[in-house]
């Protein structure tokens, strides 16, 4: 038997302006996690794709990247999203010298790596608030991994106590690649072998992410599984580090 | 839902609704519905990876409890309707079926558990997620 679908109509509750005022109000304030407002979410990007702007500021911050690292987070991750969803729109060709999207995707990364430096300020200030002087294998991996990580990365981000990160760990350790198991090097999110082995790395540790992991449902970034990383209290935020979605 | 325009948004379900008033709107917007195999759960996708306009959901399933509590072997219809006393059984009818089932005592006010007939969502924030 052929079953009707259900219908569920979304109808207007406010009128325009005062939804859009209300909507980007929420968007910009840095004290409403990005979990907390999906459906402004979701409506900044249907705008966007009726070709409306709701936050017209926006555009100016695209361009303005010296200024992205004194931006709070939540104004990051509303970036990171707008440039996400607009860059979808732009046609991609072959010449990647003059194309529109390769620039966006550019600017994606760009943005992704200055969001993960101030992630891993946070965690570095946890870290050493808590005063932590021994450390697991895991640990000390996941530790290692970071500030190799950092290297070449540190003037962006002179408030980061990466030093004092260094002096805390008596050996540097780090994982092999899963398959050949030579060592790794990590490129803005991912990580290689010289064997030409890519993984994606793990946007809450930044190690390796091999057979299993988690996904963020908005962004699709990659996570280890919740059971590799449980009791590191330096990593106290439990969603995705560049967008503040949930992990599955 | 913030929303300057109609919008329409489907969603087909394979299973019957099982009972009256059986859609229910959460405070943040997820929206479930009790349905023959579980209670259904819709959660509106925002993702800026997706490709239309439309509104897009995961879904998910609560499902129904593996073993209902009918012990006496009857039929399903049959057993509802005894337990919830809406039969139309005569006497003679009710004591045929008392001698050939193992009918184990009727306690009044006992959960006929043969699937969710109510849903209701808890306040916006009440769990670890603060969802």
């Amino acid at each position: 038997m052929k079953r009707r679908p259900m219908h569920i109509y979304t109808l207007p509750l406010k009128p325009d302006a005062e939804t859009r005022k209300s909507a980007e109000k929420l968007l910009l304030d840095e004290t409403v996690p990005m979990k907390h407002i999906p459906d402004v979410l979701e409506y900044f990007r249907q705008c966007l794709w009726s070709g409306v702007n709701i936050i017209p500021s926006l555009t100016n911050f695209v361009t303005q990247t010296h200024k992205w690292f004194s931006m709070n987070v939540k104004l990051l991750r509303v970036l990171r999203y707008f440039i996400l969803t607009i860059q979808l729109h732009i046609p991609e060709t072959t010449d990647e010298g003059i194309n529109e999207a390769a620039l966006a995707k550019g600017t994606v990364s760009e943005l992704s790596v200055i969001i993960m430096l101030k992630y891993l300020e946070k965690v570095f200030d946890t870290l050493l608030r808590s005063q932590q002087q021994k450390f697991t294998q895991t640990e000390v991996k996941i530790l290692s991994t970071m500030l190799r990580w950092l290297e070449g990365k540190e003037e962006k981000c002179p408030s980061l106590k990466s030093e004092q990160v260094q002096q805390l760990l008596k050996n540097r350790e780090y994982s092999d690649c899963p398959i050949c198991h030579s060592s790794l090097k990590e490129e803005e999110l991912t990580s290689f072998c010289p064997n030409g082995h890519t993984f994606g790395i793990c946007c809450l540790t930044f190690l390796p992410c091999s057979t299993t992991y988690r996904t963020c449902i908005n962004c699709n970034s990659l996570a280890l599984p919740l059971e590799n990383i449980k009791g590191i209290s330096f990593l106290a935020d439990e969603e995705c580090s560049l967008c503040g979605g949930m992990l599955f | 839902m913030m929303g300057c325009e109609k919008r329409i948004a489907d969603a087909e379900f394979s299973d019957q609704i099982f009972c009256h008033n059986a859609v229910q709107w959460s405070e943040d917007n997820r929206v479930s519905v009790c349905s023959e195999k579980g209670i259904i759960i819709m959660e509106m996708k925002h993702s800026p990876l997706q490709l239309d306009k439309k509104f897009h959901y995961n879904l998910s399933q609560i499902p129904n409890p593996k073993e209902s509590n009918n012990a006496t072997r009857l039929p399903l219809d049959v057993f509802r309707s005894w337990k919830t006393k809406s039969s139309n059984f005569t006497e003679d009818e009710l004591q045929e079926l008392f001698l050939d089932h193992p009918l184990h005592p009727y306690l009044s006010g006992q959960v006929v558990n043969l699937g969710y007939v109510r849903a209701k969502w808890s306040p916006k924030g009440a769990d670890l997620m603060g969802r």
